[in-house]
């Protein structure tokens, strides 16, 4: 069992933050899940939050005081065993690369200089693991992009990039789930919906931790898909993960 | 019953919150203006949770089909049961064909409706506040019915809570961040009026701004009354609606009083932060 220096810093009255070492990686975000998995049942937690390396933990401060809280949620962190590792899966989500539902792929490859085609094979080929939920219901944080891909943020952020758009911003990638305003590159559109809270179990696809795989579909297939989704019928496919 | 004869500016319903759906990106939710919501409620002996008008800035109007007990918090509005005037923090009996209209906001910027009982609201995520996406709509349109529940839960504290939410102190700790601020901008922080730009319910954005800077972090997990700085120096405050997560420093976090104060300030109202200590 991998066990990090983790800090703990008060925040407000009835708030903590427990920060990991500060980088983006797999192992982190799969210790903080673990940890989470550990400490979610506790009586004084009201409420908490992730990040990649952090969480912010919204507590009972009426019921106890902040020092008696960090010792035993450093004990927890101490008890922390390598649980039984489940099996993690692989997503496959469907995107239309074609110009139509890609707005700023001409843009976006200009000015890496790399072909549309080149583009879309490297963004498909990558296996991305899915950090967190965060920014609006149903956004993924996902880690994994290829560094040919990186680009600056667009200076003026979009008004309104379209739900299901699939785009590129800086070091990541990820899938607007919804209408939102977005400061990234639009390469092209998924045609599933991923927050949904009529769904079952669970309002989104992907759970944390597992990973996700972009599967280029054409625009007769993205139709099809888009109506199957809409019904409800639509569940993409999905397979064990190998390291 | 109750129909909406006028939509306002901006109504909706909340309750005191969403909670337990962030790890879904879902933000908090809720009253703004928890302090005002809250006294509103316990005037008809409501239980502090019960679903309530929120109204922003101006408007609103309001058909009673059926009487019911009412009550005013939060924002001083012109406000008229018919032709007469009413005022906050009392209980008023409405008749059956009453219309209650709201005017303009003369001090504050929200005002809370409740109604003895309750509106009755479909719950989804374990809340009755309206965000886009998640509860059935996201606003109070015109000619919406809504139903309040015939068997009031009773709620056995009644006091009024005390507080002034026209406050123009707001009273902050330090951010998980705080540290990565120059002394010159600590001390702008402390001293200076700061005034809002703009706001809604997912933040209130400031005129004044800090230095600009290069920090930033990792995207952080966020709540309700965090105070960002922006690499140009702005400062941006995280309301009810806010985000679950962000990649700006959080320099200061608002006492929980003081998210109410600063719910009740709009464009250009000022004020300054004073660290608790």
């Amino acid at each position: 069992m991998v066990s990090y220096e983790i800090q703990f810093s008060r925040m407000g009255s009835n708030s903590l933050i427990i920060n990991w070492p500060q980088i983006i990686s797999i192992e982190i975000s799969e210790n903080i899940n673990q940890f989470i998995d550990l400490i979610k049942g506790d009586l004084y937690i009201e409420e908490f939050r992730v990040g990649y390396c952090s969480i912010l933990i919204v507590y009972k401060s009426r019921e106890i005081n902040y020092e008696d809280f960090c010792k035993i949620l450093s004990e927890y962190y101490s008890d922390l065993t390598d649980s039984i590792s489940v099996k993690k899966h692989v997503w496959e989500i469907p995107v239309c690369y074609d110009d139509s539902y890609a707005i700023d792929l001409d843009e976006y490859s200009k000015k890496i200089s790399m072909s549309k085609n080149e583009i879309v094979s490297l963004h498909s080929n990558k296996t991305y693991y899915l950090h967190m939920y965060g920014f609006i219901p149903g956004f993924m944080y996902l880690g994994g992009l290829d560094k040919k891909l990186f680009i600056q943020r667009k200076d003026k952020p979009s008004r309104n990039i379209l739900k299901g758009s699939v785009a590129i911003g800086g070091s990541h990638t990820g899938v607007y789930p919804s209408n939102s305003p977005g400061g990234w590159y639009v390469i092209g559109n998924s045609p599933l919906n991923f927050f949904d809270i009529g769904k079952k179990d669970s309002p989104v696809i992907v759970p944390a931790g597992d990973y996700v795989k972009f599967l280029p579909i054409s625009e007769s297939e993205f139709k099809k898909i888009e109506v199957l989704s809409k019904e409800g019928k639509y569940s993409p496919n999905k397979t064990f993960y190998n390291d | 019953m109750i129909e909406i004869l006028d939509p306002g500016y901006y109504i909706t319903i909340q309750d005191l919150g969403r909670f337990g759906y962030s790890n879904y990106g879902v933000p908090q939710s809720g009253c703004m203006d928890i302090v005002s919501a809250k006294n509103a409620n316990l005037l008809l002996s409501n239980s502090i949770n019960e679903p309530l008008f929120e109204i922003c800035m101006m408007g609103g109007k309001f058909l009673f089909k059926k009487e019911a007990k009412i009550s005013l918090s939060g924002a001083l509005f012109e406000v008229l049961l018919n032709n007469k005037e009413v005022s906050n923090d009392l209980l008023i009996e409405v008749d059956k064909g009453d219309v209650l209209s709201f005017g303009r906001a003369i001090k504050g910027n929200r005002i809370y409706l409740a109604v003895k009982g309750g509106i009755v609201c479909k719950s989804a995520m374990g809340s009755s506040s309206m965000y886009r996406g998640i509860s059935e709509d996201f606003i109070v349109r015109k000619k919406d019915v809504f139903k309040f529940s015939q068997n009031p839960s009773n709620n056995l504290s009644h006091e009024k809570v005390d507080s002034n939410i026209f406050d123009e102190i707001l009273y902050v700790y330090k951010g998980p961040e705080f540290e990565l601020l120059t002394s010159n901008d600590r001390s702008l922080l402390f001293d200076k009026y700061f005034s809002v730009s703009s706001n809604n319910r997912m933040g209130y954005f400031l005129k004044e701004k800090l230095n600009s800077n290069s920090n930033s972090i990792i995207t952080s997990p966020t709540i309700p009354g965090i105070v960002q700085l922006t690499p140009a120096g702005d400062l941006i405050i995280l309301m009810k609606d806010g985000q679950v997560t962000g990649g700006y420093p959080r320099i200061l976090q608002l006492d929980e009083k003081s998210i109410s104060c600063l719910s009740q300030k709009n464009t250009g109202n000022k004020f300054t932060f004073r660290l608790i200590s």
